[in-house]
């Protein structure tokens, strides 16, 4: 559970990505829509302090008021992210990077010279989680998008969070594998009662897999409710726009073979 | 048409500016490269030619190479080597901190940054033999010297591309790292050292090839190794005997470049 009040972040130079927003967030996922530049990222960034917010406090069911040092180190721990270009380290094995996972549970000193097996059989299981078992001692640019972002996913489980952050992470991937990854991501979620909070920029696939959708424009929500209640009116205040302007998008998105995708993930 | 053909004398016209501009600084290198040969008396031809006979002279003296005296030169042989490996590893511990405290993204503080570098640009600017000869006269004769020199004008180098391949790593693992609740030591060890050790590992390798060749000179200042039987033959006018040692040192360069570029090559 995680309570942001009247959270705001005004960039160096006066823009200001987040209006005071006052959100909760629970065990439910969660996806945001909205534009490009809207303030999703800035949003997700700020619930884990990677953007120190200007104003507004952020308070965690487990650590109490999230300001700095030891609090913001468990925070980040229990809110694991997964971003959408994987932010993976090329060179190392898929094992080494979902290691970085378990920082946050070691002190520097514990961590100088490695890992604790116990770390490296949670970072393992992980990799099991996300059917990627056979591929942990390959180096991670030698995998595929879909491979990548999930070995992204098995990094932000070793963390054992509460909470998922993901900042689009099916948009450098296919219809197909972006479909995949997220049902993945979204069944591990689920099964394990973990929280997620997803941006996303396909309607189609925020539908399918939201418990609520929150719509931003121009850093203020304009819409907080289930996907069902997410009408053509709604949508056209999310991307300020006509529905008939949004052809292009929603024809991608209804795509036979975006469907196709689609029903082939869910089985 | 007439618009078009106008809009293509435009583009020709602009062109010939950028051409133009372009055409500037070669004809200032040019310049810098007369004035250069000028001062220095390259383009003395009537002096170079009077000089030619006497290298002649001087290279027929130092034919056939005289190995007689090899067996004396293969400690110096050892101690050059040994003179590069351990100064090279010298290097490498002062350029591992200094690098990262004068990286703009890992450095503590920015003074901290510039200080960092104004020390960096110090150790590089004192030529290794000026440092051999403040060192013979510290800790007196000998590879120790030249171990010390060795190594702090090497860190001047290595920590300046260390540092320079710091700055260029890739942010998104750092970013990754952060959010997962790591410690700022924890992001260079876990984060940054991954991203940037096979450049770390190919630039030490490099100084180390440099480090070889530097120190056979090193025993012109006192600071040992087979330098010093180069200088006591040269005082001595026995060229052959000179030419004897250089042809040692040749093959000795040449077997430390192959070790090295076979390292490197497995690095890769």
């Amino acid at each position: 559970m995680i309570d942001l009040e009247g959270v705001g972040v005004t960039y160096p130079g006066g823009v200001e990505a987040l209006k005071p927003t006052s959100l909760s967030f629970g065990s439910e996922i969660t996806v945001l829509l909205g534009t490009s530049g809207a303030g999703k990222s800035t949003l997700l960034r700020a619930i884990n302090q990677l953007v120190t917010p200007s104003s507004g406090t952020i308070r965690s069911a487990a650590n109490g008021l999230v300001s700095g040092g030891c609090e913001l180190r468990q925070h980040r721990r229990d809110t694991a992210m997964v971003f959408q270009q994987h932010q993976l380290i090329g060179s190392l094995t898929a094992l080494k990077n979902v290691l970085t996972g378990r920082l946050a549970y070691h002190s520097t000193w514990r961590t100088l010279f490695s890992l604790a097996p116990q770390d490296r059989l949670i970072a393992l299981a992980a990799l099991e989680r996300v059917s990627l078992l056979d591929f942990a001692l390959r180096r991670t640019d030698s995998l595929s998008g879909g491979q990548q972002q999930r070995v992204g996913i098995a990094r932000a489980l070793a963390q054992q969070p509460a909470m998922v952050l993901a900042d689009e992470p099916v948009a450098s991937l296919d219809p197909a594998t972006a479909a995949n990854v997220l049902k993945l991501l979204s069944d591990i979620c689920k099964s394990d009662g973990i929280g997620a909070i997803i941006s996303l920029h396909q309607v189609q696939l925020a539908r399918t897999f939201a418990d609520r959708i929150v719509g931003i424009v121009e850093g203020s929500v304009v819409f907080d409710g289930p996907p069902e209640a997410l009408n053509d009116q709604v949508l056209a205040r999310i991307y300020r726009q006509p529905v008939q302007d949004l052809a292009p998008e929603a024809e991608l998105n209804g795509s036979p073979s975006a469907e196709l995708a689609l029903s082939l993930a869910m089985e | 048409m007439s618009a078009s053909n106008a809009a293509y004398d435009e583009l020709l016209r602009k062109e010939r500016q950028t051409w133009l501009k372009a055409s500037v600084p070669g004809a200032i290198v040019i310049l810098a490269i007369a004035i250069s040969a000028g001062l220095t008396g390259l383009l003395d031809l009537k002096r170079l030619g009077q000089g030619l006979p006497a290298i002649g002279v001087l290279v027929g003296e130092m034919f056939p190479p005289d190995f007689t005296s090899a067996r004396d030169w293969i400690r110096p042989i050892f101690d050059t080597l040994a003179m590069s490996i351990a100064g090279t590893a010298l290097a490498i511990l002062l350029s591992l901190p200094l690098g990262f405290l004068a990286a703009k993204n890992t450095t503590p503080h920015i003074a901290i940054y510039h200080a960092t570098r104004v020390v960096l640009n110090f150790l590089r600017s004192i030529p290794e033999l000026i440092m051999g000869i403040i060192f013979v006269a510290a800790v007196g004769f000998g590879p120790l010297p030249g171990v010390l020199a060795l190594g702090l004008h090497s860190a001047g180098m290595v920590g300046k591309f260390f540092a320079e391949s710091i700055e260029h790593v890739d942010p998104k693992p750092i970013e990754a790292a952060v959010a997962a609740g790591a410690t700022p030591f924890q992001v260079v060890q876990y984060a940054i050292i991954p991203q940037v050790l096979p450049q770390f590992a190919d630039v030490t390798i490099y100084r180390w090839e440099y480090n070889f060749r530097a120190s056979t000179i090193m025993g012109m200042v006192g600071a040992g190794g087979i330098g010093l039987e180069l200088m006591s033959s040269l005082r001595l006018m026995q060229y052959t005997e000179v030419s004897a040692i250089l042809i040692t040192i040749l093959l000795m360069v040449t077997c430390v470049d192959a070790i090295g570029a076979t390292i490197r090559k497995g690095l890769k």
